[in-house]
């Protein structure tokens, strides 16, 4: 990722540095330069909002604070703008601070709505500033310049270094290196931990909250060092137009940068120069309509909230994913001149192939306990749980976003129920699971009294919700398997496991699979899909020991078993005959489950863990807690609903 | 005491304003958790709207009130079904709502500048003459927006409490999810919710504007305002917002009065920060959860 950023970001530059000799005009200079000014203040304010979450509006105070902190140093005394301006953006960083401090405790829309307010009563201090500071000859001149503007603090100079054709040339290059250098810090941040762990926090506030970690340090770090280079893009727009003005802080100009970043797309690396460029354009575009301007914004900030809310390089990232290199690769390719996957010929003769490129997350998120995926159809969405932070999370793939609800006890299994919400096994039970609202209301618990608690589970073709229990201390033989059906009738079906673990169903509903993973064992049992009963237990697929245990599974529609290895760094594709047929490394050693989701079912969402990984194994699997897509050749059966 | 009295005066005035503005914001962010950014934008549609139904085509009082009702509620209905509606039960609702209200304020600022222009009107759906309080002139047109603040609230406050759809929106409130389990129609509830709310802001933008001008931006500092009672008030809270209304209205007329106007703003902001800090649901607030 930070390589291709690189590349994009070197690329970028040299063109931005060629433009002045290629196309001299001053015009376009001048255009260009104030396109970097605002570019610089949407990086960081993407930053701020796209990545650390905080909805700030005081964005422009602080490029104000810089611009005017710079203007006034060269003004009040004397100061060359060059040793004026990195004590603005130190100033512009102070205001931040103290506004972060007074601001960032609070939730979203309060942290919207102060900033805002802090950015007007700025705003309206500055244009009701008429007391007389000092005098100009006659004339009376206010402190902060009053509406009138702050002026005749100097210029960098670049007319006497440069003369006056090449001036514009010294003025778009500070700005450009100032965008290059605020761009590298926000690659910096986003690509670092730091900007992983905030799309944990922005994605999933609960485990934020249950892991204690301090957001607020954190927001407040990166509201601070954005506003460095906010601070910086004031001072260099102070100097480039010689005046500061109380029109930085207009409405208007805030919206028009919040449209850049919200049209490139939020939290993006490259999102802000996108939208800035495409705004800067439709800008020039429209100057024939300037009376329509404010309209055409705000049309564009609401077509964009509604329909593409991760704007362009959202839109791009997502063809990328679609046209770009697929995760199994081999399988995917088409053969020339055939419309059918060439898998399909192929697939008789592979044997267990080993997967080259690692599986990539498309939810970075540090579950303790992630399992239990289940693809909604309806909702083109996967829910996933976190047992032991007990959550369940609903993950929207097209968007990208996760959300999660948080419960009161540990969740163990879930299917989700046709009229909606979910029907889950709890430690005190089983019972149905409110997923907006976190509310849980148990109706029956077949294993009172015994040192087991419920493990995974899922609902069969006829909408029976099956689930087993393991033994708490991981090793007694005395979980089973449970049938719940949609008359809330629970009954036990089998005894004698360790560890229950992920089932499934054959394609023609004959033969049910059923894990114990404390055995190291995946059962087969004959099924009648009719009265939903299980017999002629008998060993399917045994996992040798470097393989790890089975862990939660999948059945596809060609009747093969995707089984996720906890321990064992791999999932693995079983035939119906029980013989490995694919093995897909993950980077990360406990993958806990799987399941198939996607517009057609053909990708492989695998959730995992870190419980238990000490730090030396989580440093060498710093994705464990992720969930995980591949694309495959094949398509999973869809997962059916508890009908009640 | 002629101070006292006309800062008193001075202070109530500004608190019914804020009052009005405040309570169709209060009723959207404090029930659907919606900061409408585009308040301002609603103030100046009726304002508008009362001034185009009198000037324009020279409807007798009531019927011109009738029309701005209207005319609010029509921009209640096209805010919910040309926004709102989309943006629902998504991750990121509350901010998404903020940006997409800020695009519906700019749209009405824009086309409002070209139907009407930038001159400032004066409204004309106003009551004329006033009388003297000690040495201060108090004009009727004041003592109308203090009443209809007043009774505005009480209205809103008798819905909320008293009715069906206002136990209704009270659960949603509370609990979405839950009230949407319970049987209650959450889409229903936004949309009577943004009706109610488009009414009460043409109404309390009519009334704005009688005691100023109108302009396309008239809109922008009475939702500023609004939005510090409401953060004062605590979320919610309608006869908290009433009574943060005038207490507002005071310090801010106490402040103007002994530090000058434009210290009137800054030094509010200041004991907002300080209130949140001290009480995040608010002086009058119940909702731990606002935080």
């Amino acid at each position: 990722m930070i390589k291709r950023d690189i590349v994009i970001g070197v690329i970028l530059l040299a063109i931005a540095a060629a433009v002045p000799f290629l196309w001299p005009e001053r015009y376009v200079l001048l255009e260009l330069t104030l396109f970097f000014i605002y570019a610089t203040v949407v990086t960081q304010w993407n930053l701020v909002f796209g990545v650390a979450g905080v909805f700030s509006l005081a964005q422009m105070a602080i490029f104000a604070m810089g611009g005017y902190a710079t203007g006034m140093l060269g003004l009040y005394l004397g100061w060359s703008l060059w040793a004026a301006m990195p004590v603005g953006a130190v100033a512009a960083v102070i205001f931040s601070v103290i506004i972060g401090v007074a601001c960032l405790r609070l939730g979203g829309a309060y942290v919207a709505l102060l900033t805002f307010a802090i950015a007007e009563a700025m705003y309206l201090l500055i244009i009701t500033d008429t007391e007389c500071f000092f005098m100009e000859g006659v004339t009376c001149r206010n402190f902060t310049g009053g509406t009138r503007g702050l002026v005749n603090f100097g210029n960098f100079g670049f007319q006497q270094l440069l003369g006056y054709k090449y001036a514009a040339f010294g003025n778009y290059f500070l700005a450009l290196a100032i965008l290059a250098l605020a761009t590298a810090f926000s690659v910096f941040v986003i690509r670092s931990p730091l900007g992983t762990a905030f799309a944990a926090l922005r994605d999933n506030t609960t485990y934020a909250v249950a892991r204690g970690i301090g957001r607020f340090k954190y927001q407040l770090l990166v509201f601070a060092a954005s506003a460095l280079f906010t601070g910086l893009a004031g001072a260099v727009y102070a100097g480039y137009f010689s005046v500061m003005g109380a029109d930085t802080l207009n409405l208007t100009l805030l919206l028009l940068l919040l449209s850049m970043m919200v049209v490139g797309g939020l939290g993006r690396v490259w999102g802000p120069i996108a939208g800035a460029a495409t705004l800067t354009l439709v800008n020039e575009g429209l100057n024939e309509f300037v009376d329509w301007r404010l309209l055409g914004l705000g049309l564009i900030l609401i077509l964009f909230i509604i329909f593409w809310p991760a704007g362009i390089v959202g839109a791009i990232e997502a063809a990328f994913a679609w046209l770009g290199p697929k995760r199994v690769a081999p399988q995917l390719r088409r053969s020339p001149g055939s419309s059918v996957p060439a898998a399909t010929a192929r697939r008789v003769q592979r044997k267990a192939t080993v997967e080259a490129a690692p599986p990539e997350p498309v939810l970075r998120i540090e579950a303790i306990l992630g399992e239990g995926p289940v693809w909604s159809e309806d909702e083109q969405a996967l829910y996933w749980l976190d047992i032991f932070l007990p959550a369940v999370n609903r993950f929207d793939p097209a968007v990208g976003i996760n959300k999660a609800t948080p419960l009161d006890r540990p969740i163990y299994a879930m299917a989700l129920r046709t009229r909606g919400g979910a029907i889950g096994a709890f430690e005190d039970g089983i019972g149905f699971v409110d997923i907006d609202g976190g509310t849980i209301e148990i109706f029956g618990d077949p294993k009172a009294g015994s040192p087991v608690n419920f493990n995974d589970g899922k609902c069969d073709r006829r909408g029976r919700f099956w689930t087993g229990t393991m033994a708490k201390d991981w090793s007694s033989p005395i979980g089973g398997l449970y049938r719940v059906e949609p008359s809330q009738r629970i009954t036990q079906m089998d005894r004698g496991i360790i560890l229950s673990n992920g089932l499934g169903w054959s394609p023609d509903d004959r033969t049910m699979y059923f894990t114990d993973f404390g055995r190291r064992v995946i059962y087969a049992y004959d099924f009648d899909p009719d009265i939903g009963a299980v017999s002629k237990r008998r060993p399917f697929i045994e996992i040798p020991q470097d393989a790890g245990f089975p862990d939660g599974m999948t059945v596809d529609a060609e009747g093969c078993l995707w089984v996720a290895h906890w321990d064992g760094w791999r999932v693995t594709r079983y035939g119906p005959d029980g013989k490995p047929r694919q093995t897909i490394r993950m980077p990360v050693k406990r993958p806990t489950s799987c399941t198939f989701g996607g517009p057609d079912l053909s990708v492989l969402y695998v959730t995992s863990a870190r419980m238990g990984l000490t730090e030396s194994e989580l440093a060498a699997a710093p994705l464990s807690g992720s969930v995980f897509a591949i694309r495959t050749d094949t398509v999973g059966l869809g997962e059916p609903k508890f009908p009640a | 005491m002629t101070i006292a009295l006309a800062i008193i005066v001075s202070g109530l005035t500004l608190g019914s304003m804020y009052a009005v503005s405040s309570v169709s914001l209060s009723l959207l962010w404090g029930t659907l958790g919606v900061l409408n950014m585009a308040q301002g934008a609603f103030l100046v549609i009726g304002a508008y709207a009362a001034f185009t139904a009198t000037s324009m085509f020279g409807l007798p009082a009531p019927i011109a009130i009738l029309f701005t009702v209207l005319v609010g509620a029509l921009t209640g209905l096209i805010s919910y079904f040309g926004l709102v509606r989309f943006l629902m039960n998504r991750p990121g609702f509350e901010t998404a709502v903020i940006i997409g209200t800020f695009g519906l304020s700019l749209i009405v600022e824009n086309l409002v500048l070209r139907v009407y222009g930038a001159y400032p009107f004066s409204q004309p759906l106003a009551v004329a003459g006033g009388f003297n309080v000690g040495r201060s002139y108090v004009p009727y047109q004041n003592v109308m927006i203090f009443l209809g603040s007043i009774l505005i609230m009480i209205v809103v406050a008798l819905i909320l409490n008293r009715t069906r759809m206002g136990r209704a929106i009270r659960a949603t409130a509370q609990n979405g999810a839950a009230a949407q389990l319970m049987g209650v129609p959450v889409r229903l509830i936004f949309l009577q919710v943004f009706l109610i709310a488009g009414v009460l802001a043409a109404i309390s933008g009519t009334m704005l504007s009688s005691i100023t001008t109108l302009s396309p931006t008239m809109g922008y500092d009475p939702m500023l305002k609004a939005f510090i009672v409401c953060v004062v008030a605590g979320l919610g809270n309608v006869y908290g917002a009433l009574a943060a209304s005038f207490l507002i209205g005071l310090i801010e007329a106490t402040v103007e009065f002994y530090l000058g106007v434009k210290y009137g703003f800054p030094v509010l902001l200041l004991l907002i920060i300080l209130t949140l800090i001290w009480r995040p649901a608010g002086i009058f607030g119940y909702r731990q959860a606002a935080r």
